[in-house]
């Protein structure tokens, strides 16, 4: 038994779970000010828009953009506005950039 | 009879959020293939592997750290990454922390425990079109979306040895699709539009200038805090 990947994923553990636990299990119970709320009810949006350009946009910590990524991104998008089905999209995304790579 | 009805209903949203969670789940499906990939190429075992999935239970975190692993960095050194690349969960804990403010503080503990990116994301475009969220169909979500990881993890690890050109099908893009597709839901149910255009702008401008100094990871967290402040002032 490796002792070093086991400290690991013990330490990992404890630090993973507490921001996930803390917020939830506090913040819901005090009351929140509007200001709060509406901060909060606001986060998904800004979280996943970093998490979008981030995965699309930047490896090894660099930007970097690619024509296939930005036509599929742009499909794929469509598909997500036009019809409510994330399941879909995801799809439509991945077959859109297997034929874009082959293409260019 | 009455409270029979109750648990048929209670048992009904469990599973209508386990089918909810259904699209999520091809992303990542491929995600953690590759992650199980790379932790066993990266010289830890299918039960290491395994393990990490099942405690850690963190996409991104697992990937620095089994690159990590690979270069022999200490443990606290180790630890301390994991801890800053998922530190964006404490935002999202706290996002959904209203809808959840008449449950017990053990429930909450296990509906947090087991929050990611895609869970998170359905949970707040659920709340913003009912209100509120059930607890059950949290767990719903929450359940099927980690079973899911510690299932793609394994096989990845199992088949590591097969060389498998997963870019080439395109399966890499699962999760950025993901990505676009609740993020564009969680827009389409906001109410003020042009507020959430100014907040995906920030952000995205933030965080594309924040990783000149800082790591992506730092870097998503800030542009997710700034995104909404400053949007927020520019569009009232």
């Amino acid at each position: 038994m490796n002792m070093y990947i086991w400290y690991i994923i013990i330490g990992g553990c404890v630090v993973t779970m507490l921001p996930r636990v803390i917020p939830v299990m506090l913040i819901s119970r005090i009351n929140i000010n509007d200001r709060t709320a509406e901060f909060l009810k606001y986060i998904p949006i800004s979280i996943l828009t970093a998490l979008v350009v981030s995965s699309l946009f930047i490896s090894n910590n660099k930007f970097s953009i690619d024509i296939s990524t930005v036509l599929a991104s742009i499909i794929t998008a469509v598909i997500a506005v036009k019809k409510n089905d994330l399941l879909l999209t995801v799809i439509v995304g991945v077959i859109s950039i297997a034929v874009l790579r082959m293409i260019f | 009879m009455a409270e029979q009805n109750t648990t048929y209903a209670n048992k009904n949203s469990f599973i209508s959020g386990a089918i909810d969670c259904i699209p999520t789940l091809f992303g990542y499906l491929s995600i953690g293939f590759a992650c199980g990939v790379v932790s066993k190429s990266c010289g830890m075992t299918i039960s290491e592997t395994v393990a990490m999935s099942t405690f850690i239970y963190a996409g991104s975190s697992q990937f620095a750290a089994a690159g990590m692993i690979l270069s022999s960095v200490s443990v606290p050194g180790v630890i301390l990454t994991v801890f800053l690349v998922n530190l964006r969960h404490l935002l999202m804990s706290a996002s959904i922390a209203p809808y959840f403010s008449k449950n017990s503080l053990f429930k909450n503990f296990t509906v947090g425990v087991l929050l990611t990116d895609e869970t998170f994301a359905l949970a707040s475009s659920k709340a913003n079109s009912e209100d509120k969220i059930d607890y059950k169909w949290m767990m719903g979500i929450n359940l099927t979306a980690y079973v899911n990881w510690i299932f793609a993890t394994f096989i990845g690890a199992c088949f590591s040895s097969l060389i498998y050109d997963y870019k080439k099908f395109g399966l890499d893009f699962a999760l950025p699709a993901m990505f676009i597709g609740l993020l564009i839901s969680s827009v389409k149910e906001n109410s003020n539009l042009k507020k959430s255009y100014a907040i995906m702008i920030s952000s995205a401008v933030i965080l594309l200038f924040s990783i000149k100094f800082l790591s992506a990871n730092t870097g998503i967290m800030i542009a997710a805090i700034l995104g909404v402040i400053i949007g927020g002032v520019i569009k009232k």
